[in-house]
């Protein structure tokens, strides 16, 4: 296979011709569902004229859709797709586990109830607006993962079997929800709509605001998982290999976790739960595409929520699907067909 | 100098001692077989030794030194190990798998240097992998993926490389094609080997060393010629047996008694 090899001095590295060249179509991709996503709707724009906004030579009513409408929905849900595929990768890698993602361990589930408690406790009862900053929703995101990640460490460490651990994973999700409507139950309406909105996860709402708040965050975690893959790949062979090679397998393990719960935290932080994004991106691009690795993954994950939320508002235009919907569509067919696989013991 | 040091080591599992007192020790620079009937330890003893679990208590030194005090990338530029089971994930090329082996020298800026890319080739020759390396490891057949396996192992280029149970599941040509591997491994480029071997007669013939466990400890240790006898087979195995000579090569060579006629044929009387 032919393979380019840079060295110099401390720095080395290979790149095999077909990745550079699925790359620059990944990368592509990514550009076609970014212009898409921001030039289709109400008021459709062509190439051209999307182009003459970006270089403020567009009508003003144009540059007021692109800039205060599309904008931060594209750039969510480029994030959020980004983060969710990452942080199932990081899983599926780590416990050796195919059906491994944020939303099926019930990661997305304790966000989910850590959010609508969030929404309930902080929300002033006569203006109805938050009464603490934005910018406090992803730690209890954060919370919510984590705790669910320390629940899902110890059944990892009692060496529970895959299939039931996805089955209990799915366990907590109704069980989150169900916490959830009740919460909701005990609110008022607006209250009701948040926390609805949440649940099936759209990037309708995203402002500029949330972005300033995600963004950081995303990129943090994202630059994080860049530098533990080198060390979480060797893992996804079997642990007796990683040890035997020299990899650190329980503070590898450990780590990767968190950061795994952390990016899912930031994943749906604002958009709510985007369902199967997590599960599906990481196979996508390590079966379909033969690329294990995790800027394969994240392009993926960006391209499938971008088109994903284009489909949902085209698709019954002028009513819109919620994203979440759209993700769900595709991807719980897809886990029955990976559950069905596994049954038969063609997996592990 | 000695490859392993044993001082009154016990092993085994976190409520359950396998085995406790042992001492003992493993010759640098030669091939030795743990031998020992199913459930004997010999399987949890060489993964103690190659890192993959705590021993109970005692001390073990790997190459004069405590076993624990190397790092783990140091550790792994110095044994490699190969687990009786291994399963590659889908979609993974031999080659790529055996460039998992040059971890121990990469950093995050070092990821493929020319040493690693040397090492690679050498260890994808020396198995006869060369032609496969573009080929899915799941698509293999048994006997090219335990060599893909073991050029895993040697592209970490380390001195010790230990087995477990290298030949399972391979029939008798390819168990003697991966057992010639590991006798050139040894004699060509010097390295230790330890290995546990289920084919008693193959142990025998490959092994400068055997050590065998019965009953929680050592039972006897030495070359072949020198362990393995009727009342040792009687002892560790519970097998009453015929020590010959192996016709070939001079090892030992046992032929087991039936408990059942078969054929008509009765066993003979002895």
């Amino acid at each position: 296979m032919k393979s380019y090899s840079f060295r110099k001095g401390p720095f080395s590295f290979t790149l095999r011709k077909r990745e550079i060249v699925l790359a620059v179509a990944l990368l592509a991709g990514l550009l076609v569902a970014f212009y898409l996503g921001v030039a289709i709707g109400d008021t459709t724009l062509t190439p051209w004229s999307l182009l003459a906004v970006f270089f403020g030579s567009g009508d003003a009513f144009a540059e007021l859709v692109v800039f205060e409408f599309r904008m931060p929905r594209v750039l969510m849900a480029i994030t959020a797709g980004a983060c969710l595929a990452v942080s199932g990768h990081l899983l599926q890698l780590t416990i050796k586990n195919e059906l491994a993602s944020p939303e099926i361990f019930g990661i997305v589930g304790g966000v989910g109830v850590a959010t609508a408690t969030f929404f309930t406790v902080f929300t002033d009862e006569r203006t109805n607006q938050l009464s603490v900053p934005l910018a406090y929703i992803p730690f209890a995101s954060f919370a919510g993962a984590l705790t669910i990640g320390a629940f899902l460490f110890y059944l990892l460490k009692r060496g529970v079997p895959p299939i039931r651990l996805a089955l209990i994973g799915i366990g907590i999700s109704i069980f989150s929800q169900g916490i959830v409507q009740f919460m909701m139950l005990a609110s008022n309406v607006y209250r009701k709509n948040d926390i609805q909105q949440w649940l099936t996860g759209t990037v309708y709402a995203a402002t500029w605001n949330q972005l300033k708040i995600m963004v950081p965050l995303a990129v943090l975690f994202l630059l994080a998982a860049f530098l533990i893959e080198r060390h979480v790949r060797p893992l996804h062979i079997s642990e007796a290999v990683a040890t035997s090679i020299g990899v650190p397998v329980r503070g590898t393990q450990r780590g990767t976790l968190v950061l795994s719960c952390l990016l899912a935290g930031v994943g749906v932080a604002f958009v709510g739960a985007i369902g199967f994004v997590g599960l599906m991106a990481p196979h996508i691009a390590r079966q379909g595409l033969k690329l294990p690795y995790i800027w394969a993954t994240l392009l993926v994950g960006a391209i499938i929520v971008v088109l994903a939320d284009v489909i949902a508002r085209t698709l019954f235009y002028p009513y819109e699907l919620r994203t979440g919907v759209m993700t769900a569509v595709i991807g719980a067919p897809y886990f029955f067909y990976l559950l069905r696989r596994m049954m038969k013991g063609s997996m592990r | 100098m000695n490859t392993f040091d044993l001082q009154q080591v016990a092993i085994g599992y976190e409520q359950k001692t396998v085995l406790d007192g042992l001492t003992f020790s493993i010759p640098h620079g030669k091939i030795t077989v743990l031998l020992g009937a199913n459930g004997c330890g010999k399987s949890t003893l060489l993964s103690t030794l190659a890192r993959q679990r705590d021993a109970l208590g005692g001390t073990i030194s790997f190459r004069d030194k405590p076993l624990y005090t190397y790092r783990a990338k140091e550790a792994a530029r110095l044994m490699a190990f190969m687990p009786q089971v291994n399963v590659a994930p889908d979609g993974l090329t031999v080659e790529q798998l055996v460039r998992f082996g040059r971890y121990p020298y990469q950093t995050f800026f070092k990821r493929y240097s020319e040493d690693d890319e040397r090492a690679v080739e050498r260890a994808l020759a020396f198995t006869d992998t060369v032609a496969l390396r573009d080929t899915l490891v799941s698509n293999l057949s048994g006997g090219q993926k335990q060599r893909v396996w073991i050029a895993l192992a040697l592209a970490q280029e380390s001195e010790t490389i230990l087995l477990d149970e290298p030949t399972t599941y391979l029939d008798m040509s390819h168990q003697i094609e991966i057992l010639d591997l590991m006798y050139r491994l040894n004699r060509l480029e010097g390295k230790t080997i330890v290995m546990v071997l289920h084919d008693l007669h193959l142990a025998c013939r490959y092994a400068d060393h055997v050590i065998a466990l019965a009953d929680g400890n050592v039972y006897r240790e030495g070359s072949p010629n020198d362990v393995v006898d009727e009342a040792f087979m009687q002892d560790v195995f519970g097998l009453k047996v015929v020590v010959t000579e192996d016709p070939l090569y001079g090892t030992p060579l046992c032929i087991p008694y039936s408990h059942y006629e078969l054929n008509e044929k009765r066993p003979p009387t002895t």
